[in-house]
């Protein structure tokens, strides 16, 4: 998918960036506000809506960024309406919204629109679950998915104005400001390192 | 005029960062501007989907699912899932490479705020491939919301209100771009400059604007052998969807 070597490097370095930056941040369980509690599988329970009532769906969310960023807004309504397989319609939109700015640079628009569609979160559960991490699967070999940990605003900083795929046209450096980082590293709470691993509310 | 951008390419940045932007406000603001639907009714917005493995068991995968974003602590208790006579949550697994959904899992609730009861349909196949989809008949776990819930099939499932697992110097964007800046509140006094992100030390530092904020997180974990096929060598994709109830 990636043909270049170079690109192949640079997404190795910052893939693993990623990776050795994340779920550094735990600190022992904390009690959950309800009581735990062991709760058996339980037969139908009459399910009155079952295979009746019809759903709609609204709203519809694979990677993050992807149709936020790069979609128009006056499609947002259409896009979460569809899903990762009509997303051909939408990859081209993409393509074109990443050439708006780095036009000289095709390959970046074609290596972001390679990895992020059909926009799912792709997991290689076969590989080594410790190099898990947004896109890990295409950019470093790894497990993939996305961990709560991952500082994804940056990585997508980076790919859109840094020099992760394309030196040429950059407008910074790596996770350097002024536009390739917004130095929040981090979530405020830290996260737990068993389930449901979310840190508890702010009550 | 910043000497950052090149004088040919700053409207494009600009353009860039605008979107950048609209991302942001509609993972933390209220004002949210998907749809009409979405934008009133902040229980159908999906902030976040993420997919990774248990850090405890390599061999299991969790599935987490946020929604309703941005959460006051103030609103938090009595903030309730939306109830399956009007609202359908899903996670969605290709696991044959067509980008079609091979699996689902189909959270719905009853009850109100604060003492809701979760169903989780799933690990399935689905009835309907697509946009329109109905619940599936057979085996259901069930429990209370805020509560951790194990069973026996090895399926751990939570719902209710967690601390937003995102994080991002919402501010400086608005600095940046101050045109998508919200109408009300204190984020609307924002005006332009510098246009840059804001440095990690000093008194002018970067700030985690969802700090203190909440969502309402869905968080499912299993083994990964219940999801991945063999077939693909485990390759699996997943996705979130909320679904209306369309009316009879």
């Amino acid at each position: 998918m990636i043909k270049n070597n170079r690109l192949r490097m640079l997404f190795v370095a910052c893939a693993v960036a990623l990776t050795t930056t994340a779920c550094s941040d735990t600190v022992p369980s904390q009690d959950l506000t309800g009581p735990a509690s062991l709760t058996r599988t339980s037969a139908d329970d009459g399910g009155d809506l079952d295979g009746t009532q019809i759903y709609e769906q609204v709203e519809f969310l694979g990677n993050p960024l992807v149709s936020e960023v790069t979609i128009e807004k006056v499609n947002h309504d259409r896009y979460n309406r569809t899903q990762p397989y009509n997303t051909a319609e939408f990859g081209s939109q993409s393509l074109a919204f990443i050439n708006a700015f780095r036009g000289s640079q095709p390959v970046v628009a074609n290596t972001l629109g390679a990895v992020l569609y059909p926009d799912m979160l792709i997991v290689e559960s076969s590989r080594n679950p410790a190099t898990a991490g947004w896109l890990s699967w295409a950019l470093a070999n790894g497990w993939g998915g996305r961990k709560l940990a991952d500082d994804v605003v940056d990585a997508g900083l980076s790919a859109i104005f840094g020099t992760i795929i394309s030196a040429q046209g950059a407008y910074c450096a790596n996770g350097q400001l002024p536009l390739c980082t917004d130095n929040v590293p981090a979530n405020d709470k830290a996260f737990l390192p068993t389930f449901p691993y979310l840190a508890s509310p702010s009550l | 005029m910043p000497k950052w951008i090149p004088t040919r390419a700053r409207r494009p940045a600009v353009v860039a960062l605008a979107a950048m932007v609209v991302k942001a406000k509609q993972l933390i603001a209220s004002d949210h501007m998907d749809t009409p639907l979405v934008e009133m009714t902040p229980r159908f917005d999906i902030n976040d989907v993420y997919a990774f493995p248990s850090p405890s068991n390599p061999s299991r995968t969790v599935l987490a699912l946020g929604t309703a974003s941005p959460l006051t602590p103030a609103n938090t208790p009595s903030f309730a899932f939306g109830n399956r006579n009007q609202q359908l949550y899903q996670l969605k697994i290709d696991n044959t490479g067509d980008a079609r959904e091979d699996l689902v899992f189909q959270i719905t609730f009853t009850g109100t705020g604060g003492n809701q009861q979760v169903t989780l349909r799933g690990p399935v196949r689905p009835d309907r491939v697509g946009t329109s989809n109905t619940l599936i008949g057979g085996k259901q776990l069930k429990g209370r919301t805020n509560t951790v819930l194990e069973f026996d099939n090895g399926i751990k499932l939570f719902a209710g209100p967690r601390d937003d697992p995102f994080f991002i110097d919402l501010e400086a964007f608005f600095r940046i771009l101050p045109d998508r800046r919200p109408e009300s509140g204190p984020l609307s006094k924002i005006t332009q400059g510098p246009l840059t992100f804001r440095p990690a030390t000093g008194d002018n530092r970067a700030v985690d604007f969802l700090r203190g904020i909440n969502d309402m997180a869905i968080v499912i974990e299993l083994p990964t052998s219940m999801i991945a096929n063999p077939a693909t060598n485990g390759r699996f994709g997943v996705w979130g969807t909320t679904s209306r109830a369309r009316d009879k």
